[in-house]
């Protein structure tokens, strides 16, 4: 039973990942500073940490500067723009995310440019600060210097919000009602947990599971996520309407109060307090410059 | 008895969230691809915006280049009276073409390099030839997405009940996938 049980969870994982799998392996965030490369002394990526975690907090635009190695065969443009993706750097709604990617290897360089900030840092602010500031500090091996000029300057048109006149290209929302379906299953679940709570028998939340599994799973997506939705959410709902109605069974005995409220039905979680939690879901439609040195 | 009817409506509301679902999903991932070719036009009629600067900042120049600039031009008119999909993308791919000869032009004069205004509006060319191959990936990716939904059993049956057909892609030419090196 339990060897199956496990296989389970290891076709659910595989089903859920394997379509998110690249070529190259992008590197994951661990802050705003990301020196792959090792090309910055720890006092200044502490330093430059700080001050684009101040720049969100003044501004709400992420900023990321990523030093790698090597772009492993692929162009710089195809490189950052996989890379944004990949972080989803920049708020939601706004897509005022920011990358500076240095390769050191390939001497390469490039600003890809959320939506949302294309009309402060346009392409040609962002080709000139990688010519004045990055290209003449790089070349002699100044990196810090090179990438602190281009930071401030960045951060200078965006603070200032100083629009230059080009044409702004409109976007795409996907925005989804997460709040919304959220909710519903927070009530749905609430009374299913006090209904269910209440029966001997702990038949019913399996097969309630197991019903609302099979259409979740045809809704998003397909026939085969269905069946292994329903599968899933029926063991899932078997287990709880089990807890559920022997919790309820050893309070009534002992005459607690059998509310929702005071026998904790709730399952609420916490934020997490670091001061660097993600990136925050923007894009990016390849806007911005690259260079040389 | 009361079994046999619970057992019917379980089933029928199996079916009936199969049967929406689907149909939802297809009207959405084909909707996709519509907001995702207007993305793609948004940056070809960016492109076209940014050519008259940059024609005239560099035609002093180029005295001797003037085939080239009437090349852009040609294409330029033709994209302004396309009227089909199809034809759009041939005059972009036109101009596609024609731009990425400029762009080689403007490496050999020196002059031109160090202009600041010229390496600006290349900067801005180069951005807008990413931003259309970014796009036009997006939007190659949604196609294929949707095309191998509507061939998949069972999804299949009901985009052939409802006339979801297979889209086709937006095939780029030889040379036109990556944006053109400036290097200035």
């Amino acid at each position: 039973m339990r060897k199956i049980f496990c296989l389970f969870i290891i076709i659910c994982l595989f089903s859920i990942f394997h379509n998110s799998v690249f070529a190259v392996n992008y590197p994951e965030a661990k802050g705003y500073v990301n020196d792959f490369a090792d090309i910055y002394s720890s006092e200044f990526e502490t330093k430059l940490e700080k001050k684009l975690a101040d720049f969100e907090k003044a501004t709400e635009s992420e900023f990321t500067v990523v030093t790698v190695e090597s772009l492993e065969g692929e162009t710089v443009e195809e490189y950052t723009v996989r890379l944004f993706e990949k972080w989803q750097i920049g708020k939601k709604k706004e897509d005022n995310g920011l990358l500076l990617l240095i390769s050191e290897k390939d001497h390469e360089v490039r600003f890809e440019v959320g939506y949302g900030l294309e009309p402060y840092l346009t392409d040609g602010r962002a080709g000139e600060i990688i010519r004045k500031d990055i290209v003449p500090n790089f070349k002699e091996a100044k990196y810090e210097e090179g990438t602190e000029k281009a930071v401030d300057d960045s951060i200078k048109y965006i603070s200032d919000k100083d629009i230059a006149p080009v044409q702004e290209p409109e976007k795409n929302d996907g925005g989804f009602p997460v709040i919304v379906l959220f909710l519903g299953l927070y009530f749905l679940g609430t009374y299913l947990a006090s209904f269910l709570g209440r029966t001997k028998v702990i038949w019913p939340g399996g097969a309630i599971g197991g019903l609302l599994g099979v259409i979740i799973g045809l809704i998003i997506s397909s026939l085969i996520a269905a069946v292994f939705f329903g599968l899933f959410a029926g063991l899932f709902g078997l287990f709880m309407d089990f807890i559920l109605s022997r919790n309820y069974k050893i309070r009534k005995d002992k005459g607690l109060p059998t509310g929702f409220w005071p026998s904790g039905g709730g399952f609420r979680t916490g934020g997490g307090g670091s001061s660097f939690g993600g990136f925050g879901g923007g894009s990016s439609g390849g806007g911005g410059a690259s260079g040389r040195w | 008895m009361s079994k046999l009817l619970m057992g019917i409506i379980g089933v029928a509301v199996i079916l009936g969230a199969m049967f929406f679902g689907t149909y939802n999903k297809l009207v959405t991932l084909s909707t996709g691809i519509d907001g995702q070719w207007a993305q793609v036009e948004i940056q070809y009629q960016r492109r076209f915006d940014l050519i008259p600067n940059l024609v005239a900042s560099t035609k002093g120049y180029l005295e001797q280049e003037q085939e080239v600039f009437g090349a852009i031009a040609e294409a330029r008119t033709r994209y302004s009276g396309a009227k089909s999909v199809d034809e759009k993308v041939e005059s972009a791919t036109q101009l596609d073409s024609a731009l990425s000869r400029l762009l080689v032009i403007v490496e050999n004069y020196p002059i031109l390099k160090s202009n600041e205004t010229v390496a600006k509006l290349m900067d801005e060319l180069s951005g807008t030839e990413n931003r259309i191959s970014v796009e036009r990936r997006r939007f190659n990716e949604l196609v294929q997405g949707y095309n191998l939904t509507i061939k998949r059993i069972p999804t299949n049956i009901l985009a052939g009940i409802f006339g979801f057909r297979e889209r086709p892609y937006f095939e780029a030419v030889g040379g036109a996938e990556t944006a053109p090196k400036v290097e200035l």
